[in-house]
Parts: C-alpha cells; sequence; structure tokens
C-alpha cells in the first residue's frame, strides 16, 4: 500500500463522503444502478491516483472532481449509443402505429387534460414518471425543463449536437405525457 | 405531408427552437384537424409549466439528494476494503 497522508485515508471514504457523491451521482443519473456504478468508478479512480492528490486539498471535492468526469463520460455514453440505435425507441411504436399515425390503443384510451390535474397530484406522478425515463432522456428533460439549463451549454455538457438534443426532448416528452397519462388513469395520483 | 409521429416531433422542436414559417403553418394546419396532436401540444406547453411550477418540490424530494441505500453503502465499502487490501 502507498504510503498515505494521515487525511487521506480511504476506508473512511464511503462513509464521510458517500452520501454526497451518491446524491450528485443520482441528481445526474437518475439511475440507482448507474449511480452506483459512477461512485464507484470515482472511488477506484481515486485509489488509483492516490499519489497526485494535492497535499493542500479536501478529499471530498477531490473526489467530487472525479466523480463529476465519471458522470459526464456516462451522459455521453449513453446520448451516443441513442444516436447509434436511430430511431428504435420502443415509445415510439406503443403511441403510433408503422404509417406515423397515432395507434388505436392510443386513440382508445382514456385522454389526459393536463390541465385538470391538480399541482401536487402532478407532482407525484412527475417523479416517479422521471424515474422511468431512459437515464440521456432523463439528463436532457432535468437539464432542459427543471435547470432550465441553455441548450448550448446543456450540449456541450453531453457531449451530443442539437439535433440530438431535440430527438431526446421528443422522446421524453412523449414518454412523460403517456406515463402520466397511465397513472393518472388508474387513479393513482 | 407530416404524418403524426413526425408532427409530435415538431411540435416538441417549436418549444426548443424557431421553426420555420412554412412549418408553422403546417403545424396550425395539421392541429387544427386533428385532435390528438392538439392535446399533445397543450399537454407539453401546460408540461413545461407544471415541471417549472413543482421545481421545488422536486428539488428536495427527488432530484437533490437521494440518500445512499445501506445496501449500496456496503457493497461501496466493501469495494474500496478489497482494494486495499
Amino acid at each position: 500500500m502507498q504510503e498515505q497522508l494521515p487525511k487521506l485515508d480511504p476506508s473512511k471514504w464511503v462513509s464521510e463522503h458517500g452520501e454526497t457523491l451518491y446524491a450528485y451521482a443520482m441528481s445526474r443519473l437518475k439511475n440507482a444502478d448507474a449511480a452506483e456504478d459512477a461512485v464507484q468508478e470515482a472511488l477506484l479512480g481515486g485509489l488509483k491516483n492516490l499519489s497526485h492528490f494535492p497535499p493542500e486539498s479536501d478529499v471530498g471535492p477531490w473526489l467530487m472532481g472525479i466523480l463529476k468526469k465519471k458522470v459526464v463520460d456516462r451522459q455521453r455514453q449513453s446520448a451516443r449509443v441513442d444516436t447509434a440505435t436511430g430511431d428504435v425507441d420502443p415509445i415510439l411504436d406503443t403511441l403510433f402505429d408503422k404509417n406515423g399515425h397515432w395507434s388505436e390503443a392510443t386513440r382508445a384510451a382514456d385522454p389526459l387534460r393536463l390541465d385538470s390535474l391538480e399541482q401536487a397530484e402532478f407532482t407525484g406522478i412527475l417523479k416517479r414518471c422521471l424515474k422511468g425515463l431512459p437515464p440521456n432522456q432523463a439528463a436532457v428533460f432535468v437539464g432542459r425543463e427543471i435547470n432550465e439549463r441553455n441548450p448550448e451549454d446543456l450540449c456541450k455538457e453531453l457531449g451530443v449536437s442539437s439535433t440530438n438534443l431535440w430527438v431526446l426532448m421528443h422522446r421524453a416528452r412523449l414518454r412523460l405525457a403517456e406515463c402520466i397519462r397511465a397513472r393518472w388513469a388508474m387513479g393513482e395520483a | 405531408m407530416l404524418n403524426c409521429k413526425d408532427m409530435t416531433k415538431l411540435i416538441s422542436d417549436s418549444l426548443e427552437r424557431k421553426i420555420s414559417v412554412r412549418q408553422r403553418m403546417e403545424l396550425w394546419l395539421h392541429i387544427m384537424m386533428c385532435g390528438m396532436c392538439r392535446r399533445f401540444r397543450s399537454n407539453i406547453i401546460e408540461l413545461r409549466k407544471r415541471v417549472r411550477v413543482s421545481k421545488g418540490l422536486l428539488d428536495q424530494a427527488d432530484i437533490a439528494p437521494a440518500s445512499l441505500p445501506p445496501a449500496t453503502k456496503a457493497r461501496l465499502e466493501e469495494v474500496v476494503k478489497r482494494q486495499l487490501g
């Protein structure tokens, strides 16, 4: 084992910084498995780079810096995967028929009038529906609609073109509208 | 003529960027005749408004501090321990 500064005790990293790191990863990735993986990668990255730890700094922010890079890598990766797969998001086949018209089932379903939903109900349902979004769609939707980021910054951070940003927003909106409708129709609010 | 799938994309885009005059005309013509697309449009505009109103609530409960589940914590502890040998 490498020689360590006393304050750099990796056996305490999880107990002292785990909460903060995990909360950050979850806020960005919206998925428990992905967040756990990212935190794990950050911890391992930290262990590998113990010798590069700047002696005057604190462990928390240093680990957070490593985690942020891991999170961005993941977001870029999932955004790229989506681009590569093109038009195959299953939500499109659920809502539309092969001619691109609203499918029979979609037209027969109880329509949702979002404006008739009370805000408290809405927030409860929205939370659950956000968790069901694919991570790249969630990252884009949360970035644009909740954090109100400007599109240029968001594209840079996620490593996607503006065209792909719009594709992901479209799918996220279709999914959320359908999820909210379905949960509302089940009387879940 | 765009089908409904492409129309929902154009409707979504119109909330993100300026669409051309021609596209805007096609959009309006389409939603005048198509109730499903009209509803989609009003729902995603409402969604944008509602999400911004919900922001505070989401920030506290969901978007920011997700707490570390004990099982995850234990697994991460184990990973670090193994590396330290």
